[in-house]
């Protein structure tokens, strides 16, 4: 490498080559474009455009609400757990079980509802037991 | 969208040029010609040198250019200022390019149509735009040694140093994270110095 391309080669620094990038930029654009670009304005300009109706609220409007709206929400979801909802809780139902079940049918008696294994088994030939309604629940 | 950088207070100027800035964007909505006057006069030769350098074509780029505008025109109700009007412009600029890069599929043959240009057309047009880039010698080097580069990298350093967008609105035309803008620019450099440096020895 002759000295004169070393200090060339050191010459290629960074900022150098920046500049030089920089000065690319140094380009004509055509008139005959700017014309064309001024020709092809679009037909409304020149014209009064009337704005869409939600472009001309107040800017803060559109967050004004969106806060009243969840607001309203909080308000509503409080008032509900203040004063309950008549949804039917697990514990109402399972205290009137006689709309869950059918009732007692005294005309039914199967012997295993019986619960005496058998040997109480009331003969058939005797006829039908008197069920004791107070041990029923009833 | 790229990732937002760290949130700095903007300097005085550029509270005054985005101030500025969204009362043209207003006036264009009501339809005020001069508000599209001034955004044309303003951008114009920024896009067009944009599609200039990725096109390598004046024609196309001029094209493309009224493209741009147009869609920016049919779209500005969703410009929302949380970027420069013309990192906007720059980002519908490179969704066209890369659309027409795809319908076209012309990657492969720009490649070759500016190997082509540069060395033999250039030079002796003087209506080209790249007419100035050629006729010095050093930028004529300079832009051979970009054509090595990869398409991202081209085009980061297109952005970035042609263009004069910084990294952050680099990386939102990029729609990529602004390390990976970085660690693209800090590679495409040290390539540029090693064709560069190349180019010297021989």
């Amino acid at each position: 490498m002759t000295h004169g391309n070393y200090e060339k080669e050191q010459d290629i620094t960074k900022r150098s080559l920046e500049r030089r990038l920089r000065s690319l930029a140094d380009m004509e654009a055509p008139e005959k474009l700017k014309a064309a670009l001024l020709g092809a304005i679009p037909e409304r300009a020149g014209r009064p455009h009337r704005q869409p109706a939600r472009r001309g609220w107040y800017p803060g409007a559109r967050d004004f609400g969106v806060t009243a709206a969840a607001a309203v929400v909080i308000i509503g979801l409080m008032f509900m757990v203040s004063y309950g909802l008549s949804v039917p809780s697990q514990g109402q139902l399972s205290e009137d079980t006689s709309l869950a079940y059918p009732r007692w049918d005294q005309n039914f008696f199967s012997p295993d509802q019986n619960n005496s294994g058998g040997e109480k088994f009331w003969p058939r030939e005797h006829g039908w037991p008197m069920i004791n309604q107070s041990e029923m629940g009833y | 969208m790229g990732r937002r950088a760290a949130a700095r207070p903007p300097s005085v100027e550029t509270a005054v040029r985005r101030r500025e800035e969204r009362k043209t964007v207003r006036r264009l909505r009501r339809g005020r010609r001069d508000a599209y006057e001034e955004i044309i006069c303003g951008h114009y030769e920024a896009i067009y040198r944009f599609f200039a350098y990725l096109t390598l074509d004046a024609g196309l780029a001029e094209e493309l250019t009224q493209e741009t505008f147009a869609a920016a025109w049919a779209n500005i109700e969703s410009f929302r200022h949380r970027c420069r009007l013309g990192t906007w412009l720059h980002r519908i600029a490179y969704r066209k390019f890369i659309d027409a890069q795809r319908s076209l599929k012309r990657e492969a043959l720009l490649k070759d149509r500016l190997k082509q240009h540069v060395r033999d057309k250039l030079d002796s047009d003087a209506s080209d735009p790249f007419h100035r880039v050629a006729a010095d010698e050093d930028s004529r080097q300079l832009y051979e040694a970009m054509l090595r580069l990869d398409s991202s990298e081209y085009m980061v350093i297109v952005l970035h140093y042609i263009e004069g967008l910084s990294l952050r609105e680099t990386a939102v035309v990029m729609d990529e994270p602004v390390g990976t803008v970085k660690w693209k620019m800090s590679r495409a450099l040290k390539r540029l110095r090693e064709y560069l440096t190349d180019r010297v020895k021989r």
